[in-house]
């Protein structure tokens, strides 16, 4: 069985049942809808982005549903990103960021999960002005809030 | 349909906390360097990283010049008596922290002190969890002093401490003169008949407290009765004796 998902720019996508039902949210309606054939509109996902999303859904389509959280110390999870998964995140930052917005929206754990991850190892090991340089991001703190938040958060830094 | 109003990935605080889960306590502070916007998403996880007591006197070095944090969770930290002093330290000078969580941290009554003393002078926190920490009779009563003086804090729970009728009295203490308080948890805390009797006369002339917790106590029919009295003068407070009632509740 097949449905057709709808992009913010009306695109249809024909896509297996349960290649869409790795989103919790499209399981849901299909759920609440029983037996239907009306297309699902996806006002907040837009064609480019619901490709790659359906594109993670089709490889992991035999995943089980709920992969339980393998260690208790969130800290120690970060690099552990399956290499399909990594190439699969190499895109440019505007699509890493869209694809974890839709991975939130249409309740895709595990992709929004890979998706956060990407954004922590960008992060990892970079002071304020390497990310503010990865991100794009313009310094808005004058010159005493900067050093009044770095004089705060000093106790972080040794350990 | 109009045009989706577009949000950014990291405008989503949920988004920003799993992100935050994958990163150490010191990128989580560059991150809180990065920008206004970053600062706000990414403090909260930073301060949240502290697990461990040996952190918390670094943490209230922090916060006694931190101007945006208003709520810290500190719950289940087992900081212990001399962690609860460095917070007190810091909560004199800061002045923008409502909320303080820190159920299940063994702070005993030299902790309750060290709190007291930091509630006479503190004037923005409004919540004070302290359920679980060993505090007894002697604890409640360095609790009361402050807050005879205090007029900012409206919740103060301290459930599952064994305060006894000694700590329900200086409470009773409290609420004839204190009039910002509105929530008092006192579950579990080996009230008995006198404790009962010393805060339901405390009641008949408090009109500020609206929920008083007394479940799991040893309050016998002549308390109970004493309870009944104040409730017919005061109509303003709830008084919850049961845990069942408290699930319904909230």
């Amino acid at each position: 069985m097949t449905v057709i998902l709808v992009s913010s720019d009306n695109q249809d996508f024909k896509v297996d049942k349960e290649v869409a039902e790795r989103s919790i949210l499209i399981k849901n309606m299909l759920e609440d809808v029983g037996e239907s054939d009306s297309p699902i509109p996806l006002p907040n996902v837009t064609s480019a982005v619901l490709t790659k999303v359906i594109e993670y859904c089709e490889h992991h389509r035999n995943d089980p549903v709920q992969v339980p959280e393998e260690t208790d110390d969130p800290r120690k999870r970060s690099n552990d990103i399956e290499e399909w998964d990594m190439k699969f995140m190499q895109v440019d930052q505007e699509m890493l960021f869209e694809i974890i917005l839709a991975a939130n929206y249409l309740d895709i754990k595990p992709l929004l999960d890979v998706g956060c991850k990407t954004v922590a190892n960008i992060i990892k090991g970079k002071t304020p002005e390497e990310i503010r340089k990865a991100f794009n991001i313009v310094n808005d703190f004058t010159p005493e809030e900067e050093a009044q938040i770095k004089k705060e958060n000093e106790w972080a830094e040794d350990r | 349909m109009g045009e989706i109003f577009k949000t950014h990935a990291l405008d989503i605080p949920e988004i920003c906390s799993i992100i935050a889960s994958s990163l150490g306590r010191k990128d989580l502070a560059s991150c809180a360097g990065v920008s206004r916007e970053w600062n706000d998403s990414f403090t909260p996880s930073l301060y949240k990283s502290v697990q461990l007591s040996k952190h918390v006197w670094a943490l209230s070095e922090a916060l006694k010049t931190n101007s945006t944090l208003t709520t810290l969770s500190l719950e289940g930290s087992l900081m212990g008596n001399n962690g609860a002093q460095a917070l007190s330290e810091a909560l004199k000078t800061n002045s923008t922290l409502t909320t303080l969580e820190l159920k299940g941290n063994q702070i005993g009554d030299e902790g309750a002190q060290a709190l007291s003393e930091a509630l006479k002078v503190n004037s923005s926190l409004a919540r004070l969890e302290l359920e679980l920490n060993y505090i007894s009779g002697n604890g409640a009563q360095r609790l009361s002093e402050a807050l005879k003086t205090n007029s900012t804090l409206t919740v103060l729970e301290l459930s599952f401490n064994s305060i006894g009728d000694e700590g329900a009295q200086v409470m009773s203490e409290v609420l004839k003169v204190n009039s910002t308080l509105t929530t008092l948890t006192l579950g579990c805390c080996s009230i008995g008949n006198n404790g009962a009797q010393a805060l339901s006369e405390a009641l008949k002339t408090n009109s500020t407290l609206t929920t008083l917790k007394l479940w799991h106590n040893s309050i016998g029919p002549g308390g109970g009765q004493a309870l009944s009295d104040a409730l017919k003068i005061n109509s303003m407070v709830t008084i919850l004796r049961e845990w069942e009632w408290e699930l319904e509740m909230e």
